[in-house]
Parts: structure tokens; sequence; C-alpha cells
């Protein structure tokens, strides 16, 4: 399994890099530590368990790092495994390159812990959870986290439906010059 | 009426999770099993009849509750065609204002809205009740058409368009591959060998330049957060510049020079001290100005005078271009944005920085964020307003303070004054070699970087006395008085270089270049020293001696200043001293790894959120503003109106340097040209700016008028389910009988108010009438005929619908419209037509209102094309907007109509 990187084909190699905002050297090295994950196996299966993708470094301490897994695999089950792809969607979503477009729509799905297409209260919370810590000294209070998702919707809520839907949560990322650089993960 | 009720209520969510649910499995992400239970959902649903009738009708008449949503509306409008047509219109279709950010390259406008299409598609057809077969083929379609968009385009922005879609892998190849056959199949465009060779070069430049302290970056995004990027980001930008500086000059002038050089004996000999004084042994080196020598080079084929100055202008203006450049973007990107009344909560929220990979990192992230937030809660809900005398207290101290700064930094100025001249008279007097002496002029840089890590430790604790009302404010004055204390330094001893120095010395440039040769090392020793002292120990203090005194900060702004400080020195020097880059490349990059190394041990990030992308923005303009117009100022006046020593140099014997240019170029000040070139470049980005500043908030109101509108319709539609008084909805369901199409419109009549039923009989023909007219321009023109007793249509209709929709959808995709790229919604063309109702806009969801009062509207088919929208961008701007598209005339349009509501019922309290 030495010279994993050089068994990525050279054709692929290019489609890759122009489906992905990923280099080529990035596709290399991210190929590099996907077969790492699969190393020691015999028969390196096409889509890694969750947990092995979640002991990579970049992702170990994160704290949406199941979110991110279960927004980027394509698995039928739903376990948020990934194949190879999926791991090269994540890179290029999170990758320097990628348009404001691309990071806002998948932060969007990553913060929409439910599924349902909105950020709602529920969401919301789990996401200012998330942002703080669980730990106590770090956990808002009830109060405090009704008046701050108050505010959240507040803000950004336009058609006041009591949810933030991807439109509105664009146009508030929009506002936020940080996130395209804060949103990023390099391998 | 419970359950309908119910429904009014649910629909809000439905059509997200459709929509949802769609987008999911059109990207992959989803299963297939979902996709069969949305079907049957659907089926199920309307096949449940008349008993079951009511509640889809509600579900039908519902007003998209979102924004999200109207593209759905969009798409269900748009793209099904005639049956839908009577659905259409009570819909509040609201695409126009869209929310939609296009941030994909300009060219492929078109592109993201054909995403979306594609994301939401399907959720149309499944609140029609399609078959999984026929929402597959709907996909397909949607596809289709995108590719077709696709074809149309140049291939890198192709290449773009297709690397945004938010779909997977796999998804997006599937789309390229279909995107390739068609067009290799109509036409083989021919990649030349130059665009191919290009790009190469463009593509391993970039690698290159990402790769440069790659690991080191992403090691320190690891521990801190974006802010301090920012600053190692700035050295490596630096870093750049000295390294193209380098290699224009010694390309240029120092290797020429080289080859030419015809006595290299220098009668001095190599002393240990030279390295820093760079007197003596290096004082005749092509080190510095008197080095080189024109007169003798000129004979040969090489020019040097042109050269050295040529290089030199070159340089400073691809400097400029880049620094403008990079302004221009950041300034784009952040300034434009940035709206201070708003994004308190959401930027914080959105400020996780997926970088960080360290677990104490992360942790004190959290804990910032925790304070933040908490913080943000408390601003919110108690406001302090100061009374009259603490205001006037505050001004006065702040007036107090800053004729302390200025009276400080006016004091180390007369310091270095006479120091200079001092060191000016010892050198006059020096004629044999002297070490002391030499060694004295080493107190004028040490004086210097003295000053400059002093005086500003000094500013912060003056500072501390000072209150400030928030941190912006706090950091923006940090950030003024410590440049006013550098640059007013630079100046004056700018000032003695260029006035005292040449009237005193014979060759003057070549001292210059020593003294800032000397600057930048003393400059170099000082941070060095500083980051040892200042930070290890302070850290270690810190850390082991004293508990109560926390770790330094590493403080961004100060270190910033620094960079820029030091930059400017070589920008001034670089004339009197080609090679001085050398020193800047070395010193950044040992700063580099000294300060990643000092601000791994301290670990203390601030322990504010550090407004990295302003702050940025904030350094790329300092570094332009004063820094580069003013070395480039003082470049031009020494190569203008000084007269070059007359026996050293390369400009012996000319009256200025610009004497050797000003016989090729002709007599025009080329370089105030280029400047103001760039000024006006600059100008040009301002105006950009302050036009999408007011574009944004003629945006914001229009879509706060929308966000009314439709909370008012929404309470309406509440009203008529509740059954109050004069529903306005209802007139939909007796219109709709009217017309022998019961079905989809399943209203209860009981609760139909009078006035509902006049605008209904007013309404009543004109929707069949418009759904007739769609189906006639379809190619298969098949009148529906309405099931009474069934809310939904048979299965053998369905094909028939689809392919109508197909039809329609086809004729949009080449209507004038969609190849303008302009997002209007095809829409609005019913509106146009209509000269009776003068005052509304041309948006589509005004439309509802007025296509209700015009029974007549015969002539309009669903899918008309549209003309050409009339947008109001602002007249400056010719660049494609990066904004959500939207188009202003709308908000009068709506506020017309809501002027025109609100006359007839008193808008309900929401």
């Amino acid at each position: 399994m030495g010279g994993s990187a050089s068994q990525l084909p050279k054709e692929q190699l290019a489609e890759y890099q122009e489906l992905t905002f990923l280099s080529k050297q990035e596709i290399l090295l991210a190929h590099k530590r996907f077969n790492e994950l699969t190393k020691d196996e015999r028969n390196p299966p096409t889509r890694v368990p969750m947990d092995k993708i979640l002991a990579l470094p970049e992702l170990k301490s994160n704290p949406f790092r199941k979110r991110i897994c279960h927004v980027f695999s394509t698995s039928e089950v739903k376990d948020g495994s990934l194949t190879f792809e999926d791991f090269l969607d994540l890179l290029s979503a999170f990758s320097d390159s990628a348009t404001l477009e691309i990071k806002s729509h998948y932060a969007f799905r990553i913060f929409d812990f439910d599924d349902d297409g909105t950020l709602d209260g529920g969401d919301l919370e789990k996401l200012v959870n998330c942002l703080t810590g669980d730990t106590d000294d770090t956990r808002l209070t009830q109060e405090e986290m009704r008046q701050l998702i108050t505010n959240i919707l507040e803000e950004s809520d336009i058609d006041k439906d009591g949810t933030v839907n991807l439109s509105e949560f664009q146009h508030v990322i929009s506002r936020s010059p940080d996130f395209v650089s804060s949103f990023k993960i390099v391998l | 009426m419970p359950k309908r009720y119910g429904t009014i209520v649910s629909p809000h969510k439905e059509p997200r999770d459709a929509a949802n649910r769609s987008s999911r499995r059109l990207s992959g992400h989803g299963n297939d099993a979902m996709l069969n239970q949305q079907g049957q959902n659907d089926v199920s649903d309307h096949e449940g009849g008349q008993s079951n009738g009511n509640s889809t009708a509600v579900e039908e008449i519902y007003l998209p509750p979102q924004l999200g949503s109207s593209k759905w509306q969009q798409r269900r409008g748009t793209g099904s065609g005639a049956n839908l047509d009577s659905t259409e219109r009570y819909t509040v279709d609201i695409s126009n204002t869209s929310l939609e950010v296009e941030r994909t390259v300009s060219e492929s406008k078109k592109s993201p809205r054909k995403m979306n299409l594609l994301h939401r598609s399907s959720t149309a057809l499944c609140k029609l009740g399609l078959s999984e077969a026929e929402i597959k083929t709907e996909i397909e379609n949607d596809k289709l058409e995108l590719v077709r968009d696709l074809v149309k385009m140049p291939r890198k922005p192709r290449a773009q368009a297709i690397r945004s879609l938010p779909v997977s892998c796999d998804e997006k190849r599937n789309i390229r591959n279909r995107v390739l056959q068609a067009k290799f199949s109509k036409d083989s465009v021919k990649r030349t060998c130059c665009t191919d060779c290009s790009e190469r070069v463009s593509l391993s430049l970039r690698r290159w330049w990402l790769h440069v302290w790659h690991g080191a970056l992403k090691e320190i995004g690891g521990w801190f957060d974006s802010a301090v990027l920012t600053y190692f980001c700035f050295i490596k930008w630096l870093f750049m510049f000295n390294v193209f500086l380098l290699a224009f000059n010694l390309s240029f002038i120092t290797v020429p020079e080289i080859v030419h050089m015809y006595n290299s004996t220098t009668n001095s000999t190599f002393e240990g001290l030279d390295l820093l004084t760079a007197a003596g042994y290096f004082h005749k080196s092509i080190m510095f100005y008197g080095g080189y020598n024109g007169e003798v080079i000129k004979a040969g084929s090489y020019d040097m005078q042109l050269a050295y100055l040529l290089t030199m202008l070159t340089y400073m203006m691809l400097c400029g271009i880049s620094i403008v450049y990079s302004l221009g973007k950041s300034v784009w990107k952040n300034v434009i944005v940035y709206s201070p009344a708003t994004g308190g909560a959401w930027r914080l929220l959105c400020s996780w920085d997926f970088s960080i990979l360290n677990e104490k990192a992360i942790h004190s992230f959290q804990k910032k964020l925790f304070i933040q937030i908490k913080e943000s809660l408390l601003d919110t809900t108690e406001k302090t307003v100061l009374s009259t005398p603490d205001r006037l207290r505050n001004v006065s101290l702040h007036l107090a303070a800053w004729l302390l700064y200025i009276g400080l930094a006016f004091v180390s100025c007369a310091a270095v004054y006479v120091l200079s001249t001092y060191n000016l008279e010892i050198k006059v007097a020096l004629h044999a070699r002297d070490l002391k002496s030499e060694a004295f002029f080493l107190f004028l840089p040490i004086l210097v970087s003295f000053i400059n890590l002093v005086i500003p430790l000094l500013y912060a604790f003056i500072s501390r006395l000072e209150n400030y009302e928030n941190l912006r404010a706090k950091l923006y004055a940090g950030l003024a008085r410590d440049v006013l204390l550098k640059m007013s330094i630079l100046g004056i001893l700018c000032y003695y270089w260029l006035t005292d120095v040449p009237s005193n010395l014979s060759c003057w440039e070549s001292f210059v270049g020593q003294d800032v040769y000397r600057m930048a090392i003393a400059d170099f020793l000082f941070s060095v020293l500083g980051c040892i002292f200042g930070e290890y120990l302070g850290s270690l203090i810190g850390t082991k001696c004293m508990k109560t005194l926390k770790p330094p900060e590493f403080n961004i702004t100060r270190n910033v200043l620094d960079l820029i400080y030091a930059q400017t020195l070589v920008w001034i020097g670089v004339y009197f001293s080609p090679l001085l880059p050398i020193i800047q490349i070395v010193k950044l990059f040992i700063i580099f790894y000294m300060k990643k190394v000092s601000i791994s041990l301290i670990c203390r990030p601030s322990t504010r959120a550090g407004l990295a992308a302003e702050m940025k923005t904030a350094f790329t303009a300092l570094l332009f503003f004063p820094s580069y117009i003013g070395s480039l100022f003082i470049m031009g006046y020494t190569v203008w109106s000084l007269k070059p020593s007359a026996h050293c140099g390369p400009f012996q014997g000319l009256d200025a340097p610009i004497d050797a240019v000003s016989k090729l170029v002709i007599q025009g000040k080329l370089l105030l040209l280029l400047l103001s070139i760039m000024l006006i470049v600059l100008y040009f980005f301002w105006q950009v700016v302050q036009d999408r500043k007011r574009l944004i908030s003629l945006l914001r109101e229009q879509i706060i008028n929308e966000g009314k509108d439709k909370a008012f319709l929404l309470g309406k539609l509440r009203m008529a389910q509740g059954g109050t008084a004069r529903p306005q909805v209802h007139f939909l369901d007796e219109g709709a009988q009217a017309v022998k199409r019961p079905t989809t419109f399943r209203v209860p009549q009981s609760t139909a108010g009078p006035r509902g039923l006049r605008k209904g009989s007013r309404v009543g023909p004109s929707r069949p009438a418009a759904a007739e007219s769609a189906q006639a321009s379809a190619p298969a023109p098949t009148p529906v005929q309405p099931t009474p007793a069934a809310s939904v249509e048979s299965p053998q209709q369905q094909p028939q619908r689809a392919s109508d929709r197909r039809a329609s959808t086809a004729a949009q995709g080449n209507s004038p419209a969609r190849s303008a790229g302009q997002g209007q919604s095809p829409r609005a063309a019913p509106v146009e037509r209509q000269p009776e109702s003068p005052g509304v806009g041309k948006g589509s969801r005004v439309e509802c209102w007025v296509e209700d009062e015009r029974p007549d509207k015969q002539g309009s088919s669903p899918a008309p094309p549209t003309p050409a929208p009339q947008l109001a961008w602002g007249s400056t701007t010719t660049t494609p907007p990066r904004f959500p598209r939207l188009e202003p005339l709308t908000t009068r349009g709506a506020q017309a109509a809501l002027t025109r509501l609100s006359d007839r019922t008193p808008r309900p309290k929401r």
C-alpha cells in the first residue's frame, strides 16, 4: 500500500481536478490519507465507516464532525460513511477556492441537524451548544438561549416564519466576511 | 375545520421537506426509499378525493412562507405549465426577490439559478402527486436544461459552474460528461497549445504560492483563529513582494553590473562591524547605489541608467497594482457586505473556525464564543446611554490622550532629527576610516527602533485611561496612533535624507542607502529581541512566576504595523541600495518562524474575535496609503528633482536621474500618470462600493416589504380559514367552480364573504382562460377535463401534464430572457401587458392580485417570453452584480399593491 498515491489513474485525477476545487496535490494528498484509513484491511472497502473518518486529526475535535460526515455521505443507510469521492466533496467544499455559495450551502446542511431543510429553534439550539461546547460552565441558560434564538431569528428570518431557510441563511452568511476564511479544512 | 387549520399551518413545512428530500436525492445524498415514500404520500394525498380535497386545496393555495420556497413556486409556475396555471395564480411568487446570491464567475451568471432549479425541481412535482418515474423525467428535464445552458458557456466558466454545483462528485461527473458529449458532438473546440500552456503555468504558479509555508500555516490555523492567521499570511505576502523585488534587481541591475565590472577593487578592508554599519568595505560595493557605474556600462550594449530607473519604476508599479488589486478585492468582500446594524448574533454563529484542530484551542475558542454570545445578549437587552457629562468627560479624555500621543510623536521626531544631523556632521568631518565614528552611526537606527518599540507600549498604557465605546473604535484608534508615530518618524528621516544629506555629501545616495540598511538591521534585531524578551519572557513570567500576570496576548495590530514599517523602509531604500530586499527576506523568514514558536508558547489567543477580515482590509489599506504611496512619492522626488551625485553612481553628470529616461520617453510625467491611473482605479472601486451599498439598502427595504406583504397575505388566509369576515381567498373556489375546475382549490364556500364573492366573480373566467391558452400553446393540446369528484387528475393525464410541462420548459429555455441571463421570472410578462394596471410593478408577486382583477387575460400564456427586465443597478456599475438578484422595481410594485390593499382592508397584525 506504500505508493498509494500513484494508484489514482491520471484521467481520474484530471477529472477530479475539474470537478472539485482541489488542486492536483491536494487530491493526491487526500487519496493518500484516505488510503491510510483503510490500509490495515485486506480488501480495502470503497466506503470508510464514519468512526474512521472521525479519527482524522482534522476532524477529531471538531464539534460538527458527525454532521459533516452525514452531510457528505452518499451512503444509502445513512451511516455517515464516506467513499473517496465523498471525501473529495468534503475537502472541496472546505477548500480555499470553494465559492461562498458552495460553502454556505454545505454550512446550512451541516447546521440543519434534523435534516428538514430549515434551521428551526431546535437546530439553532444545537448549533449554539456545539459552538459553546457542551460543558457546564459554557452552557447558556434556558432564558439566554431563548433570547439568543429570538435575536437570531429577528436578524435573519426575513419572512417571519420562525425558521431560517437556505436563502435567508445565505443572505446572512454573505454579510459575515469571516465566514469564507473560517469555513476551511486543510489536509 | 381543525384539520384544515392544521394543514394551513403545516404546509409551511411541507415544501421545504420536499425540497430537501428532492435535493438530497438529486445530490445523491438521499435514497430512493425516501423518494418512493414521498411519491406515495402525494399520490395518496390526492387520491383521498373529495374527502381529502379540502386539505389538498388548502395546501395548494398556501402562500409560500419563505423565500426558499419561492424558487419552488417559481419552478412550479414555470415548469409545470398549463395544468398548474390556476394554482399559480394564488401563489405569492416572490421569485424575483429570491435571495439567491450569485458568487460564481460572472460569466456563468445563469448557472446558479439552474442549480437551484435542479435542486428544488421535484418539489413541485411531489406536491402534484406525480409518480416516481415522472419525477425522474422532470429531473431529467431540468438536467437537460442545465446541460444545455452549460454547453453554451465558454470552457472556463463552465468548469467553474459545474464545480460550483452543490451536488456530489458522481452527479457532477454525470452532468459534465453529458455537457461534454453535447459539446463535442456539435463542435469540437480545439484547445490551443497556448491556452494549455498558460493554464499550466498559472496553475503551477498558484500551486507554488499555495505551498509556501503551507504546513506551518495549517499548524497555526490549528491553534488560533483566522485573525492570527491573517498576520502570517501577511508575512507570506510581503515575503513574495520582496522575493520578486530581489529577483528584479538581481537580474536587471546587479548581474549586468557584475558582468561589466571594470574595477572590483575596494580600498577598504572588511571589518566585522561593517556588517552592521554597512560602511567601509560595503561603501562602494554593489550593495549600494555608489557601486553601480552607469557611464562605463553605457559604452557597451547595456544602458545601466535606463535599467536602473526602469527596474525600480516597473517594480513599484507592479507592487502598486498588486496592492490595489488585493485591496479592491478585500474591500469588495468585506466592506460592502458589512452593515453594522445587523449581524451580531449570526456573525458569531458563523464564526466557527473549522481549521482549528488543537483540542485546547477548540475549548478556548468555545469559551470565547460563549463569552461573546453572552455579551451580545447583554448588548441587546440593555444599551447604556451615556449622559452628557459622561460623554464630555470621554471626549476630553480622548482629546488629552491624543494630545499626549502627538506630543510624544513630536518629541521622538525631534530626537531623531537632532541625532541624524549630528550624524551628518560627523560624516562630513570624516575623511579616513574610523571605526569609532562609524559605530556612532548605529545610534540613530537604534534610537529609531527603540522609539518604535517603546512608544507604542506607552501609547497602549495611556489608552487604558481612555474609554472606548466599542471594540472597533478602540482597534482603529490604536492603529491610527501607531501609524502616526511610525510614519512621522519615517517622514522626518526622509526629510533629512532628501534635503540635508544631498547638499553636504559627495556620494550621498550611498550614505542614505547605508542609513536605511542600518535601520533595517536595527529593526530586525529589535524585533527579534522584542520577541524573545517581550513574548518569551513575558509568557514565562506570566505562566511560571506570577500567575496573576497573565501571559501577554499576541498583538496582531502592532506586529503587522512593524511589518509595514519594515516594508516601507525597504521601498524607500531600494533605490539607494538595490540589494536591500535580501535583508527583508531573511528577516521575514526568521520572523515567521520566531512568531510561530512564540505564539505556540504563549498560546493565549486574544479574548475577542479579531474581526479578521476587516483587519486584513485595514492592513492592506495601510500598506497602500502611507507606506506604498509615501515611498513612491519619495522615489519619485529623488528621481525627478534631486541632482544625483557627480562622482558616483549610474547617473553621474545628469541633472536628475529621470533625464536618462526622458531621452526615450516623451517628457511626460510617467509616474504621475501611472499614479493617477491607480488612484482612478481605486476611486472606481470606491464608487462601486458606494453603489452597492445604496443598492443593498434598497433591496433590504424591498425584502422587508415582501415579508410584510407575505405576512399580511398569510393573515388573510388565516382569517379566511377561521371563518372571519371578509375572507379574501375564497373567491378562488368560486372562480374555479365557475369554470368547471372545482377540484384543485377546495376552500369552504360557507365562509365566503360578499367581498370574496365579488372578487371571485371577477376573477373567475380569467384563470381557466389562461390555462386553456397555455394548453393551446403546448404541442399536445389536450384540454384538461376536470373531474368533479376527485381532487387530482386521473393517472392517464399525468404523462400529458409532464409533456406539457416539458414543452413549456423548453420554451422558456429558449426565451430571450434566459439567454439574456437576467433573473426575472418569466411570469412578469403578463403584468406588463396590462396597461390598465398602472403603478403596479413588474414583480410576479404582485401579479396574483393584479391578475385577479383582470378577467380578460386571454392572451397570456403561462410562460411567455420575458421582456428585458428593467434593472436599476447603480449607474456606474459595469460589473455584473454579485448580489441577491432582486429587481428593485418590484419594491414600488409591492408598495403600490400594499397600499391598495391596505386601503381596502386594515392589515391584520401578526
